[in-house]
């Protein structure tokens, strides 16, 4: 047998070989103009797909303030992750040089904060560290701050309150931690504002509460290292933990 | 016009059957003649010789479809047109190529003495295009049948040269293993 009786041969084969492999027949091959569209269509959903991914990623949608004297506050993402870092005052300002808590997820920037030696230098001598929180996940931002605090000797509190007071703080220049002190201090002193609270520690606002509203509100006892403090319960308090606040 | 009338023409020995053939079917057999001969002038010869071929065998034969009756026609004729130039050495660039290429499905223990009957071997080769995908079929085809070249195939079907060798390669394998197993009880 040799080649060419296969290429005679190959003559006798069925018509619709022959018909459906006939180069005049339109192969489904694409166009280059259908290539280059896919190409472009895909590079789209890319495009498309980064943008939102880094919209979802920079979208605001929680806050925690931590105020002792220095004010810090983080804005966290959807994924709890720290996308700002403000500092509302020059102690907060010295902190954060020292810093950087972008990205961080919220706790790991809390421990990082807490093991930060200049903000240690702030939580001695009867130091009130306060977390005020800002969040429709509230109670898991919660949970995750009070396992940070877990065995450390530091006097601390957690707040939750609403966007709207947020906003009262933000235009104040104020923390969101430091302004919902300052309302609670304000309900029993008509003169105080809310510069003068600015220039005071936690510590100090919480002592004026305390001094104002004494013999006549209640303290809640609130100290995750089992060590007794006082802090005032701010306006309506929410029962049997730290937190107080409205949601 | 359909086939039946332009066979029916061949019947009545009109010569208006020649019109209507290469009227329908001209690009069509010129396509294959000079996808074989790559060569105009020799492409239109041999559609002067299909037309002629048809009229000498329409009747007793009738064609269904007339298409692919002319098709065999053609290509066998430049088959023997480029089989003759090539002896001449002179165009023909795709004849020994593919010749070559079929080489590599003669079975081993083929001698070549061994005579098959065209119609045998054909019998396997339909056997054997059943078996394939219908692209690797269509690639074959075009390639064995067309005589085209791998460039050609490539373009045709958007695909690369290197995909193409590597189509006919796989089918050219599988050929020689149901030339193998044929071969042995024949």
């Amino acid at each position: 047998m040799t080649e060419e009786q296969i290429l005679y041969a190959l003559s006798l084969v069925d018509n619709q070989y022959i018909e459906e492999s006939s180069p005049s027949q339109k192969s489904k091959k694409h166009s280059p103009v259908k290539r280059w569209a896919t190409l472009a269509a895909c590079l789209c959903l890319v495009v498309v797909s980064i943008f939102t991914g880094y919209q979802y990623y920079y979208t605001e949608s929680s806050y925690i303030s931590i105020d002792v004297n220095p004010s810090i506050e983080l804005c966290l993402n959807p994924l709890n992750r720290v996308i700002d870092a403000t500092a509302y005052n020059e102690d907060g300002q010295l902190v954060l040089d020292t810093l950087d808590l972008e990205n961080m997820k919220y706790s790991d920037a809390i421990h990082s904060l807490l093991n930060n030696d200049r903000f240690n230098s702030y939580l001695q001598n009867d130091a009130d560290l306060t977390f005020t929180i800002v969040s429709d996940h509230e109670e898991t931002l919660s949970k995750g701050i009070t396992q940070c605090m877990q065995n450390l000797p530091v006097t601390h509190s957690i707040h939750c309150t609403d966007t709207d007071t947020l906003q009262a703080a933000h235009s104040n220049q104020c923390s969101v931690g430091k302004y919902t002190a300052y309302q609670q201090l304000a309900r029993y002193d008509e003169t105080i504002t809310i510069e003068d609270c600015k220039d005071m520690t936690m510590h100090e606002i919480h002592e004026r509460i305390k001094s104002c509203a004494d013999g006549h509100h209640s303290y809640k006892s609130t100290n995750s290292n089992n060590s007794t403090t006082t802090t005032p319960d701010y306006s309506t308090h929410s029962s049997g933990s730290s937190h107080s606040g409205h949601h | 016009m359909t086939d039946e009338q332009i066979i029916q023409l061949y019947k009545l020995r009109s010569e208006q059957a020649i019109v209507e053939t290469t009227a329908k079917y001209g690009t069509y057999c010129r396509t294959i003649a000079y996808g074989i001969l790559k060569n105009n002038e020799d492409s239109e010869e041999c559609l002067s010789d299909t037309c002629l071929k048809a009229w000498e065998s329409i009747p007793p034969h009738k064609p269904n479809p007339l298409s692919t009756f002319l098709g065999r026609i053609t290509r066998n004729l430049a088959l023997n047109k480029l089989k003759h130039a090539s002896a001449q050495k002179r165009g023909g660039c795709e004849y020994q190529p593919a010749l070559e290429e079929l080489s590599d499905c003669i079975p081993d223990s083929c001698s070549p003495e061994q005579v098959f009957e065209a119609h045998e071997l054909a019998r396997l080769l339909n056997a054997f295009l059943a078996k394939q995908t219908p692209q690797a079929r269509k690639v074959f085809m075009q390639r064995y049948w067309y005589l085209n070249s791998v460039k050609e195939i490539a373009d045709h079907f958007g695909f690369t040269e290197s995909k193409v060798k590597m189509i006919l390669l796989r089918s050219r394998n599988q050929l020689k293993k149901v030339l193998e197993k044929e071969g042995i009880s024949l």
